[in-house]
């Protein structure tokens, strides 16, 4: 996958961990789901941006 | 055993020796990635600790929140108007460019004051990230007023965590210092997203009709925490403006802003300040209310975000301490001659040590004033011959030209500032300014009565001839 589409993603990822706690903060999302759900988009996160800076040119 | 002090210059000026050079016009760098830089450097583990306390201190919401603008605008503007000017005229590190004005020698002390202060830095942070590794043991946390290790437990986890960021750090900083590129903005998210979760608890409705009201009498009501000063509008303003003192009025972030195209660079400083040192202390006082103000960063994270909270407080420990432990390690490496390697485990050991003791991390935020109030003569120094020298017509980097190992000056006027500063009956974060304005004055007296002396025995030759 190229760098730029692993970075969109990744930014992604991140803006989902945001969506979690505004759910969370509504009411709609219940502490355990939302802790669950938060620490595996964060691991997502982190994987997808270790492999764009993986390939990003000249590293 | 004599110290040769011209072998230590020479291995330091190697040392530095990749960046002797004036930044080219080529190598400037856009704004863009100063932004970037001030915002990932600028949300870290003291985050937690600094945010927690102004809670605990007994700040009212008006006084944090005002506070924080105008004393955070003070730090960005200190950087755009005294930092990054000298720097884009320059072009070099400050290491150079005080070379050159206070000799080798003093550059060398400089460089040890600096690495000291580093390991004390670092050490707190291991602390701050044994408060999150400490959950999973039931590890109870030092108090407030705590100064020795409570238990052989803390004593423990400090020493195996210092380890671990000791050893990470040996193994390779570039490496790792990229890992610290992509936590900082998912450190900085789990800020936000710590708060927004947290506001419910402390009850904030969904539509944030009471958000102000629970602001102003559950989180920052304006009653200190037994045994914490009560704190004001001016602590804040002067708490956040000298923060970073070292890097903006004390120049060390020239390193930064020599590759800027111009001095108004400076203003992206406001990228790190406005999301750092204002929505991240913001967000750490919100969840530290929500655990009865303790000060717990690990449990404060945990509480709000489960395990990926934990691992947010421990990240940010290491992702600050690793570059400290890295920079300590280059100072000392100058001094001793040892292999990078060597002198980083030393300096790690020295700092997985003083992370045990709960001070540094509990007094966190005099620290921090000591920390700037100790480098800052040297920017005062620096500012005064760089600008007001040529103004007044005198003779800029005697140390150079007189080729000087000491210049007995700058010396003088960091010695002398420093106990001026440390005797003036005020609080300790208000004793920088006059100390600042001490030192200026001062290197000018000591300057213009030197020019005085050397014309009068001019003058006093040409009579005699």
């Amino acid at each position: 996958m190229p760098a730029n589409l692993l970075k969109i993603f990744s930014t992604a990822a991140l803006a989902a961990c945001l969506v979690l706690s505004w759910f969370n903060f509504l009411g709609r999302l219940s502490a355990d789901a939302f802790k669950l759900w938060f620490l595996l988009v964060s691991l997502l996160y982190f994987v997808l941006s270790a492999l764009s800076l993986k390939k990003k040119p000249g590293t | 055993m004599a110290l040769d002090l011209s072998g230590i210059a020479a291995r330091m000026d190697r040392l530095y020796e990749f960046d002797r050079e004036p930044v080219a016009p080529d190598q400037f760098k856009k704004g863009v990635l100063f932004a970037s830089v001030f915002a990932g450097e600028h949300v870290a583990a003291t985050e937690f600790v600094i945010g927690a306390f102004f809670v605990l201190h007994g700040l009212k919401a008006t006084d944090l929140i005002y506070g924080l603008l105008l004393g955070n605008l003070l730090a960005v503007l200190s950087w755009t108007f005294l930092c990054a000017p000298i720097a884009v005229d320059t072009r070099l590190t400050l290491y150079w460019y005080l070379r050159r004005i206070a000799g080798p020698g003093i550059t060398m002390i400089y460089n040890l004051a600096n690495a000291f202060l580093y390991c004390i830095l670092a050490g707190a942070m291991i602390s701050v990230s044994a408060t999150a590794v400490g959950l999973a043991f039931g590890l109870e946390v030092p108090g407030l007023n705590d100064i020795l290790p409570a238990s052989a437990l803390w004593v423990l986890v400090c020493l195996a965590l210092g380890f671990l960021f000791t050893l990470l750090a040996i193994l390779g900083f570039e490496k790792l210092g990229r890992f610290a590129e992509v936590a900082s903005p998912w450190i900085f998210l789990c800020f936000v997203a710590g708060a927004l979760v947290t506001l419910p608890k402390l009850g904030v409705r969904p539509d944030f009709s009471n958000l102000w009201e629970v602001a102003t009498t559950r989180i920052w009501n304006g009653l200190a925490t037994a045994g914490q000063q009560q704190f004001n509008f001016w602590h804040v303003v002067f708490f956040a403006w000298f923060c970073n003192l070292a890097m903006h009025v004390g120049l060390s972030d020239m390193a930064l802003f020599r590759y800027a195209r111009k001095w108004t660079y400076g203003f992206y400083s406001a990228f790190g300040m406005y999301s750092g040192h204002f929505l991240a202390w913001i967000c750490s006082g919100v969840m530290v209310a929500a655990i009865g103000r303790e000060m717990h960063p690990g449990k404060m994270a945990f509480e709000a975000l489960g395990l990926a909270g934990a691992a947010a407080v421990m990240l940010a420990g290491w992702t600050t301490a690793n570059p400290t432990l890295y920079r300590a390690g280059l100072a000392l490496q100058t001094v001793t001659g040892w292999p990078r390697w060597k002198i980083t485990l030393v300096a790690g050991l020295v700092t997985s040590v003083l992370s045990c003791f709960p001070l540094f991390f509990m007094k966190l935020l005099d620290y921090v004033a000591i920390y700037g109030l100790v480098l800052m003569p040297i920017g005062a120094v620096v500012f005064t011959e760089h600008w007001i020298f040529p103004k007044l017509g005198l003779p800029r980097y005697q140390a150079e030209s007189k080729k000087q190992v000491f210049n007995w000056k700058v010396l003088l006027v960091w010695v002398g500032s420093l106990v001026f500063a440390f005797v003036l009956p005020v609080h300790l974060y208000f004793r920088w300014l006059p100390g600042y304005l001490f030192a200026v004055i001062l290197y000018l007296l000591l300057n213009l009565s030197g020019k005085y002396r050397n014309s009068a025995k001019t003058k006093d030759e040409a009579n005699a001839s």
